[in-house]
């Protein structure tokens, strides 16, 4: 017995290391589990605090940018609501036609948009995450889309109070649906760890037609993003092991690098969608 | 004893710091990004309790991997580097002429260098074989071993460097 304690006491480091490394595991492989437990993630309040203090420094880098930005996309913006108001008084004399376009404007706002800014980004690892600055007590909540004025971003995937963790496109557990505008076939939107400008879009069909230099754009399928949101542009092609379909490489229209304020979306009817499609697979059982 | 420990706690915080606010943005030529944190184990004094320094690892692992929404990988390495850390230091000094003293370039020399390329080799192998074996192919692993593990061994080199100095200019 005494040998035994004896033994066990000159070992224990081993013991120790073991335990550790198994608990190491344990978190490693059961990371789902936890991703969403708000005191092991960058969204608790104490790393929260300590990266809107870098986040609050670094802003000022860069403001003449983000002014540029914004500038460029009030104009946009401008431009687009002249054509609006311009073709709604071509049709105002056909009064029929113009209760069918404002109606048909009306039900598609569904979304809405809290303005939010970047306090952590990581582009230099393989699992990238971002941390923002809002949280539950802004009404955000996991699965929110977020976006910003150059194009899609991610997905929030932890929430606390202040704080929350988006995982965007450019780490390789995210799979989004996308689409090439003006067609309505849908590929999935993957990343491959190697660089943030790029990203790939899997299983296009081959028959499907594209160009180079087309714009890639959200299906809208997943409830999250609306349809339309600019992702990137088509740079090359490549075929996949089975013939039928391609691999599109394409250039991300967000610069991950220098993101800094973003637009986190809240669709009023997810959860009604979210409903039906469980309703449906539990009717399928 | 206390202001060792003072010493080491205000280096725990500064290294955290240094690495979750600069470092990790770094990806050096596509391939290297130094993980310096690691210095704190290197820099245990040398008669530190063998389960106390594995379990410093540890927590010095997970907060890293707070902050950087790894959990477990970070951790995994570290401690790892932690518990092999006192067989490498047999291997490249004699570990009983120093009692209770921190190892460092000024004293050790050339035998600090290798002790902290090999801890340093160990921790970044385990570390990003961790977090990129689904993704990326084994020579690029490879790769990012490599250079992350020179470019941490350098910025070591420099931060030593710089205490050489400050010791003979005293």
């Amino acid at each position: 017995m005494r040998n035994l304690v004896a033994f066990l006491i000159k070992n224990s480091a081993w013991f120790v290391f073991v335990f550790l490394e198994i608990v190491c595991f344990y978190f490693i492989f059961n990371y789902n589990s936890f991703q969403r437990s708000i005191y092991l993630n960058s969204s608790n309040e104490i790393v929260g605090r300590v990266y809107a203090v870098s986040g609050e420094v670094l802003s000022y880098f860069g403001l003449k940018e983000a002014n540029q930005d914004l500038l460029v996309k009030n104009a946009e913006l401008q431009n687009r609501v002249l054509y609006l108001e311009d073709y709604i008084h071509k049709l105002s004399t056909d009064s029929l036609k113009t209760e069918a376009v404002l109606q048909d404007s009306l039900s598609t706002k569904h979304y809405d948009f809290i303005v939010g800014r970047v306090i952590n980004n990581s582009i230099a690892q393989i699992e990238n995450y971002i941390t923002i600055n809002k949280g539950s007590n802004n009404g955000l909540r996991t699965d929110m889309g977020i976006i910003s004025q150059q194009g899609i971003v991610g997905i929030i995937r932890a929430v606390s109070e202040n704080y929350s963790v988006v995982q965007p496109i450019i780490n390789p557990k995210t799979a989004l649906s996308c689409k090439v505008k003006g067609s309505n076939t849908p590929g999935t939107l993957t990343w491959d760890g190697q660089d943030y400008r790029y990203a790939n879009l899997v299983g296009f069909p081959r028959f499907e037609r594209f160009e180079k230099g087309d714009t890639i754009i959200t299906s809208g399928y997943s409830g999250i993003f609306p349809e339309g949101i600019m992702v990137g542009i088509v740079e090359d092609s490549k075929g996949q092991s089975d013939d039928n379909f391609l691999t599109l490489k394409i250039r991300l229209s967000t610069d991950f690098s220098s993101l800094k304020d973003i637009l986190i979306i809240n669709n009023e009817n997810r959860d009604e969608l979210l409903k039906l499609e469980k309703e449906i697979s539990e009717n399928d059982k | 004893m206390t202001s060792n420990w003072l010493k080491q706690l205000i280096l725990f915080v500064v290294l955290v710091l240094l690495q979750v606010l600069v470092l990790n943005h770094i990806l050096f030529l596509k391939f290297a990004t130094p993980f310096l944190y690691i210095y704190f184990i290197l820099k245990m004094p040398l008669g530190t309790n063998r389960n106390l320094l594995v379990f410093l690892g540890f927590i010095l692992g997970l907060v890293i991997d707070i902050f950087c929404n790894t959990l477990g990988v970070n951790a995994a390495a570290t401690t790892l580097t932690a518990f092999i850390c006192y067989p490498i230091q047999r291997l490249f000094f004699d570990r009983e002429d120093f009692e209770n003293f921190v190892p460092s370039l000024n004293s050790l020399g050339a035998s600090f260098i290798k002790y902290a390329i090999v801890c340093v080799f160990i921790h970044h192998a385990a570390l990003i074989s961790l977090s990129c074996f689904s993704y990326l192919n084994p020579v690029v692993i490879l790769l990012r071993i490599l250079s992350s593990t020179l470019f941490t061994a350098i910025l070591i080199y420099a931060i030593e460097g710089f205490s050489v100095k400050r010791k003979k200019h005293e």
